[in-house]
């Protein structure tokens, strides 16, 4: 690896600096990344409920395949669907373009 | 409220509805594959879509770094300010965590089969196939982090490596053809008779390597008895008679010297802090015949500083503390130093859709590192 770029790994690694020692005592925080902790804690309960709605989807898809009498099948592209569909906005990019 | 006739939904015979209905178990494991599905989407969206958004805004707002420490510190505040970095960053640590735990997490699903699991590895095992070291003290490295968010590591509990294979097969590194293609690679620069393949997991690189090799002896080595006894188990009959699976530290292993045309590693470099790798190198070096190979498959830093601010600070978000610690050693001069000639670092593709230097989603930075032993008298054939 040349010089500069081992450089900038230290210097930004050293900003993550983190030991063994620090990580023994359980229960530690959880990370966090934005500037409100309470927005970390709120995503983590609204992508629970997502991934709560994401099985009720398929239960209900299984049984109402069950009571049509036909074979329940669960396609990864549902999932993909329903992901974009509710994690889209977190992009922050406008859809149809207009004005800032 | 009206009441729908019934000749429009008639109801169905109780044991057709009844059996699925109150089948607690089949429920429940739906139910897993669900939520699992659901995270598996969300981590496509996070790698792809996410990742691409990020890029297009940091591109668009932020100039890259100089080489300076000053002007680092400028652009890792301005990505710590953009709202799609802290929404990207949150993901990548929060869809790991949940992939593992709460209810339908792959640690609650293999807690809920342990006695099956259990029964699994009750069954008897030629001798050569398993060695375990019930008194090898783990490194406190090891022990003291849960590597991956996988909660208790895979030190303590029979079952662990169980959930580590639950969560690789669904994860980055479950592409099918990764091993495969890194096999492959090693194997074309000839065929070793024997292989040691160190931090071996749950065996999947030794099978691969066993399989690809229809001659070759393969010994597995892992410091936890639970990722060797699981390898053990599963490895497919047909190839127990040329696979060894050990308990060990690949640090200072108690195998042969010079016994192996390759010491090999996949994923292993980047969860070694330097002093562990500073031995391990030693190790390969005694454990290596002469004219053998090592060939590691692992990660190192992209250049581009984007990519490269990702995979920093995926030590930290995966728990993975030592990912930086073997590209800060001089691994070339390493491998001279334990008596190699000649050391070789690639770009590795996990798939052929993959572009390295501008991909079009988040992958791992992967690269081979390939040290060659001089000594005509035991070549590779």
């Amino acid at each position: 690896m040349d010089p500069v770029h081992s450089h900038r790994l230290v210097a930004l690694a050293s900003l993550l600096a983190f030991t063994a020692d620090d990580m023994k005592s359980p229960p530690l925080p959880e990370q966090t990344f934005f500037a409100d902790p309470a927005i970390d804690r709120l995503l983590a309960v609204v992508m629970t409920l997502a991934a709560e709605v994401q099985m009720l989807r398929d239960r209900v898809q299984h049984l109402e395949a069950d009571r049509a009498g036909e074979t329940p099948a669960t396609s990864p592209d549902d999932a993909a669907t329903y992901v974009a569909h509710i994690l889209t906005p977190l992009l922050g990019e406008q859809q149809a373009r207009g004005p800032l | 409220m009206t009441t729908r006739p019934q000749t429009a939904h008639p109801p169905k015979p109780a044991q057709a509805s009844g059996a699925i209905a109150f089948n607690r178990e089949a429920v429940q494991a739906r139910q897993s594959a669900s939520y699992q599905r659901f995270l598996g989407a969300a981590r496509q969206f996070w790698a792809n879509t996410m990742f691409n958004a990020v890029r297009r805004q940091v591109a668009r707002d932020i100039a890259d770094p100089a080489d300076t420490g000053d002007d680092l510190a400028r652009y890792r505040a301005q990505l710590a300010a953009l709202p799609t970095w802290q929404v990207f960053t949150w993901f990548e640590r929060h869809v790991q965590r949940m992939r593992y735990t709460g209810p339908y997490g792959f640690a609650a699903r293999a807690d809920a089969r342990r006695a099956e699991l259990m029964a699994e590895l009750n069954e008897p095992l030629p001798d050569h196939l398993l060695r375990l070291a019930p008194d090898l003290e783990p490194p406190a490295w090891y022990t003291s982090c849960d590597i991956h968010q996988h909660p208790g590591g895979l030190n303590d509990d029979p079952i662990a490596a169980f959930i580590y294979r639950d969560a690789v097969g669904s994860g980055v590194v479950g592409r099918p053809a990764l091993h495969e293609r890194f096999a492959s690679k090693i194997l074309n620069g000839g065929t070793p008779r024997s292989v040691v393949d160190l931090g071996c997991g749950f065996g999947r690189s030794s099978t691969v390597f066993a399989s690809t090799a229809p001659d070759t002896e393969v010994t597995g080595v892992d410091l936890s008895s639970s990722c060797v006894t699981v390898a053990a188990h599963i490895t497919p009959p047909a190839l127990r008679p040329r696979m060894h699976f050990v308990q060990g530290d690949a640090q200072q292993t108690d195998l042969p010297s010079g016994a192996f045309d390759l010491v090999t590693s996949t994923m292993l470099l980047h969860e070694m802090p330097v002093p562990a790798l500073e031995k391990m190198i030693a190790e390969a070096g005694r454990l290596t015949a002469p004219g053998g190979r090592v060939a590691h498959l692992d990660f190192l830093p992209p250049e581009d500083p984007l990519l490269r601010e990702i995979y920093i600070g995926h030590a930290r978000r995966n728990n993975e503390p030592f990912l930086l610690e073997h590209s800060r050693i001089d691994v070339e001069a390493a491998y001279r130093a334990a008596g190699f000639d000649r050391v070789e670092i690639e770009d590795f593709r996990e798939d052929d859709s993959v572009r390295p230097d501008s991909p079009d989603s988040w992958r791992l930075p992967w690269k081979t590192i390939i040290a060659y032993k001089a000594g005509a008298d035991r070549k590779p054939q």
